[in-house]
């Protein structure tokens, strides 16, 4: 809104006269430097990135064979694009074994580096099935190419005569959160309302409900119930400009490389010794910082908590038993995906979603994450915020070992065309409407699943059979200031306490399905009155005041209570008794006087 | 002597008794202990800034009674305020409200013509809106508080020529025409007997119209601040109060600063008058209290709910035109510029300005700056605070080089003849500036700080609407390299000292 205003009064100030054409002609001098929109970048520097060659497969520049672009190619001879895939965290994910050739993409450097990649016209070409493609469409927005029918045309006036093409063409810089939103989250940066984009393959978001956003969530057109106190920013991180690469750098990046504190020689408190930045620009390691090798950055990496927690009574037991995130993630106020079932495909062939944190009305309301305890990167069990995600699909174990049964396998098994079968319909149709709707997409009886199964079996899957699958995910992001973190002691410390707290994996298990965790996860899955499954967290390593209840305390306790209620009472009956006893040697004394 | 020995029923009561105070001292102890254990959490947040609290004033003695009235005039109201308190009246005359003048003091930047200190003011100063009061004195002090500035003879040594209404009646129906006389119609006995100390209403009735319009002017004062919401302003919108409160008064000398008309600051107000010490609970927003002003983060936008006039262009008045909007143009007075919910411009302001006086010369090639805070990264003083500025283009002498003063209301005036010539004939006239008779128009500018429409906590700027790609800080233009976030501060940067 803002930015809208600021052109505003620029533009119509600047030129006044393409706005009043009916009007008296009115011309003022350039504004003041004070009243110019300020550059668009921190530092206003220009990049210091070479100008670059754009590259085809064979090592020759676009410009002059037309073909199409590889970013390997581009960027190798000046990076060590070789050892980089060698070093690149994101290789796996993109390489899988079993991925369809011709979805099988490269290393793809203009994706994170160029501020200008496209990734929506890259995942279009590789659901095409060009993948070859992939790296050309990534630069569509540079206009350095089109899209011409079937071909892409490299806009030849937009290199330089050398056929190169300048860095700013391209935006290339360290990622942005751009950059790596464009995958894993939802990005908002500027300043207009933001609005859920609901992209589930931007998964940190789909299955995390993290928005990386420093705007209010009041300011949002998110319709949040109650936003009007929620005041907070979507993360605190965004809001204070940390980006992502803040903490998931390089490791090898010599400004961000840990010193040797923890690993080196106990009296060495930082290692100064560094690579130099030429050996870093030639080979940055990808992998960038993680968990295994303990160089991902934690809150404590930067923040000492000690410090601010005055106000909270046994810091130390604090610490030790919970993650800075238990107390920072209080709420996701976002939906996020609950259970994907693909045991019955909705009537748009796809696999029935449900999302937590959504109200009938249509308002979210968000939701308390779970607390689990889990290991933390330092080695001990903390309790940490948790979300869980449930799957249920059909497998088919004919092979010996258990593979999803592909999609399109699904959709020929339970459609013709595109109505479900007419079997299906008889066997799932509970209001004899003759349509299914979304409450009947379940197969909750054992007459329903035998009918899938046989319709499995007839598109030719020989041992069809359903599981769930119940993931646990550990929120790291999405965290509020301190003002709105959970501050009240009988958050926990009380009977009905965020620990032990029920958290619904789904809202149905499938006829005969019995869920499992697809990773060790302390606590126990449950079906409640409602037939939801229901993750209940287990106990923690810890005692929590006021919350964990252990017989000998309690026991001790009731004696200890009981014990001075018997003492006094014990006490003043025998003062009472001593009483009488002297009233009555009295009474007798004075019978024995005349 | 024996003692006497308490009954087998008293000490079964006092047995009771001492079960009972047990429970009792039990109960305390685990309350008092959870109290110890949790001292942040078991109470509620207090703020430090709610320790001022909100100011509150005794009600006001009802005059209906004593104001009976009838009053011929204005004047015959002052003189029965001032039956009463007669030093109100003294206090009045050397009041800047009345005399439209300050008191004397150097104007920073001055060459030898203005060397010694000057008594600057409203009075006797051009700007870039109805360009100067000079020659223009029965429309423009229809604003002033006191009856009868008609032309340059004005006594301002007369107590009745004061206004008390302006400032003190309640009952919302008393106007003011030409020269500042009552408006035809007005009911003096009731203005008079509903007195009382100043509200937003008495204020507001000249200072958001300032400039011949609702919102003109200021950018960060209109109407919406008669009956605000929270949204428009905290500390008007959500705690109810009045202008006074912070303006706070006495004798009749009303503190705070425009630097359109005063430039000494020294008779500034500060958020901190009230909000003292460390205001904020994140230390590194306090951080930032040595280079960066309150409103900065706290006055996000101005005009808010109200367009207000970012440009002015005299020089295209006095043509008939189809344009019907009086926001865009008016054959009376130009081209216009409004904006709404504009972001401010930021400089740093040390509590003085520059100014523009008559007859300084100016190059009409350049923008001419009339009113500029001073300050700079290396002043120690200097705050970053949010401006609006508004540009115009007026008439200057070709000859003599400086700005003129034009008549525009009444016989002879622009908006009468729209002759300009004639206009600028007229002014100097009135104002004594010499005219050569060469007039063209030069571009212009003004500094307002921006005060008022202050937001709160949770609706002040974020760090990112400052700093990083998408800040609206021109860091270069402020002194900077760049981004302080990134790079430090000032005092980090050793520009001044800590």
């Amino acid at each position: 809104m803002i930015c809208r205003y600021t052109l505003l009064v620029l533009g119509v100030t600047l030129a006044p006269d393409a706005a009043w054409a009916e009007e008296p002609a009115s011309e003022l001098p350039p504004p003041s430097p004070e009243l110019v929109a300020p550059p668009q970048q921190p530092s206003g520097a220009p990049s210091l990135h070479p100008a670059v060659y754009i590259m085809d497969a064979e090592v020759t520049p676009v410009r002059d064979s037309g073909g199409l672009a590889s970013a390997e190619r581009s960027c190798d001879g000046c990076h060590d694009v070789g050892w980089i895939k060698e070093h690149d965290g994101h290789a796996a994910a993109r390489m899988a074994p079993g991925t369809d050739p011709a979805r099988l993409v490269g290393t793809n450097c203009f994706l994170c580096h160029a501020g200008l990649a496209d990734n929506q016209a890259r995942r279009q070409v590789i659901d095409q099935g060009k993948a070859d493609e992939a790296d050309t469409a990534t630069l569509v927005r540079t206009e350095l190419v089109s899209r011409e029918g079937e071909r892409w045309v490299w806009k030849k006036s937009a290199f330089k005569e050398d056929g190169s093409v300048a860095p700013e063409a391209l935006g290339l810089a360290r990622p942005t959160p751009r950059a790596c939103g464009a995958c894993h989250a939802q990005v908002h940066l500027d300043q207009s309302p933001l609005v859920l984009a609901r992209d589930p393959r931007q998964s940190m978001t789909d299955l995390e409900g993290f928005v990386y956003s420093g705007q209010r969530i009041s300011d949002s057109a998110v319709n949040v119930a109650g936003k009007e106190q929620l005041t907070r920013p979507w993360d605190v991180h965004a809001e204070r400009l940390v980006s992502c690469a803040s903490c998931h750098f390089a490791p090898n990046h010599p400004a961000y490389a840990f010193s040797n504190r923890n690993r080196g020689p106990e009296h060495l408190a930082f290692d100064a010794r560094r690579i130099a930045i030429t050996e870093f620009l030639w080979r940055p390691d990808h992998r960038l910082a993680n968990r295994a090798d303990g160089t991902l950055r934690r809150c404590e990496s930067c923040h000492d908590a000690l410090k601010v927690h005055g106000f909270l009574p046994r810091p130390d037991r604090h610490f030790g038993a919970l993650a800075c995130e238990t107390c920072h993630v209080p709420m996701v106020h976002t939906p996020t995906r609950q259970e994907t079932d693909y045991t019955m495909l909705t009537t748009e062939q796809k696999p029935r979603v449900v999302y937590r944190g959504v109200r009938d009305d249509g308002f979210v309301q968000g939701f308390r994450p779970v607390l689990l305890s889990r290991l933390q990167a330092d080695g001990k069990h903390r309790f940490s915020p948790n979300t869980v995600a449930t799957t249920y699909r059909w497998i088919d174990r004919s092979s010996g070992k258990p593979e999803p049964v592909p999609a399109d396998v699904l959709v020929r098994a339970f459609f013709v065309g595109t109505s479900h079968r007419p079997e299906l319909v008889r066997a799932l149709d509970r209001n004899g409407n003759g349509a299914l709707e979304a409450a009947e997409l379940v197969l909750d009886a054992e007459a329903k699943v035998q009918v899938a199964r046989s319709l499995l079996v007839a598109a030719g899957v020989r041992a069809p059979e359903m599981v769930g699958e119940v993931t646990a995910y550990e929120l790291h992001h999405g965290v509020s200031p301190g003002r709105f973190a959970t501050r009240t002691c009988d958050s926990c410390h009380r009977g009905k306490s965020r620990f032990g707290e029920p958290f619904v994996a789904a809202s149905m298990v499938p006829f005969g399905v019995t869920p499992v965790f697809t990773s060790p996860v302390a606590g126990a899955l449950v079906r409640d009155g409602d037939g939801r499954l229901v993750l209940e967290p287990g106990p923690g390593p810890v005692h929590v005041f006021g919350h964990t209840r252990n017989l000998w305390v309690d026991g001790l306790g009731l004696l200890m209570v009981a014990g001075a209620f018997v003492g006094a009472f014990t006490h003043g009956y025998l003062r009472w008794r001593g009483a009488r006893r002297r009233r009555q040697t009295q009474r007798l004394d004075s019978e024995e006087k005349p | 002597m024996k003692a006497r020995q308490p009954s087998p029923r008293r000490v079964w009561l006092g047995a009771v008794g001492q079960v009972v105070a047990l429970a009792i001292l039990v109960t305390v102890a685990a309350l008092a202990l959870t109290s110890f254990l949790s001292p942040g959490l078991a109470r509620p947040h207090v703020p430090k800034h709610a320790a001022v609290t909100l100011p509150s004033k005794p009600s006001h003695t009802d005059h209906s009674g004593m104001m009976k009235g009838p009053f011929a005039d204005g004047s015959a109201v002052t003189r029965a305020c001032l039956g009463c308190h007669p030093d109100a009246g003294k206090q009045m005359l050397a009041s800047e409200h009345f005399t439209w003048l300050g008191k004397p003091a150097m104007v920073p930047g001055k060459g030898p013509a203005h060397a010694s200190p000057q008594r600057i003011g409203k009075r006797n100063l051009i700007n870039n809106f109805c360009l100067s009061v000079e020659s223009n004195w029965p429309r423009c002090t229809n604003c002033h508080a006191g009856y009868g500035w008609r032309d340059a003879s004005y006594d301002f040594a007369k107590a009745d020529n004061v206004d008390c209404l302006i400032c003190h009646e309640q009952t919302g129906t008393y106007r003011k025409d030409l020269a500042g006389l009552p408006a035809a119609g007005v009911d003096l006995v009731a203005a008079a007997g509903s007195v009382a100390a100043p509200t937003r209403e008495n204020c507001g009735t000249c200072h958001f119209a300032g400039g011949g319009g609702d919102a003109v002017k200021h950018g960060d004062m209109d109407g919406t601040l008669f009956f605000p919401g929270a949204h428009i302003d905290v500390h008007m919108g959500r705690e109810n109060m009045a202008c006074t409160d912070c303006h706070r008064t006495r004798n009749h000398e009303i503190p705070g600063q425009s630097l359109s008309v005063d430039v000494s600051g020294r008779s500034r107000i500060a958020c901190t008058d009230c909000h003292a010490g460390s205001p904020h609970r994140s230390e590194r927003l306090n951080q930032h209290l040595a280079a960066v002003a309150c409103p900065t983060c706290h006055v996000p936008l101005m005009a808010i709910d109200a367009p207000t006039k970012m440009v002015w262009d005299w020089s295209t008045a006095g043509q008939d035109t189809a344009v019907k909007d009086p926001h865009r143009y008016t054959k009376e007075k130009g081209s216009f510029v409004y904006a709404e919910k504009v972001p401010p411009v930021y400089a740093w302001y040390d509590g003085t300005g520059e100014r523009y006086l008559k007859g300084d010369p100016v190059d009409p090639e350049a923008v001419v700056s009339i009113s500029k805070p001073r300050g700079s990264i290396r002043d120690a003083r200097a705050r970053i605070w949010p401006f609006k500025i508004h540009r115009g283009k007026q008439p200057y002498d070709q000859e003599h080089k400086y700005l003129l003063v034009a008549q525009t209301y009444g016989p002879g005036g622009f908006w009468t003849d729209y002759d300009w010539d004639k206009a600028l004939r007229q002014g100097a006239q009135a104002s004594g500036l010499p005219y050569s008779g060469q007039y063209g128009f030069v571009a212009t500018e003004m500094y307002w700080p921006l005060a008022h429409m202050v937001q709160s906590g949770a609706h002040a700027l974020q760090c990112g609407d400052c700093h990083g790609d998408r800040g609206r800080m021109n860091w270069s233009a402020l002194g900077y390299e760049g981004d302080p976030a990134f790079r430090g501060g000032r005092a980090k940067l050793g520009m001044v000292k800590p």
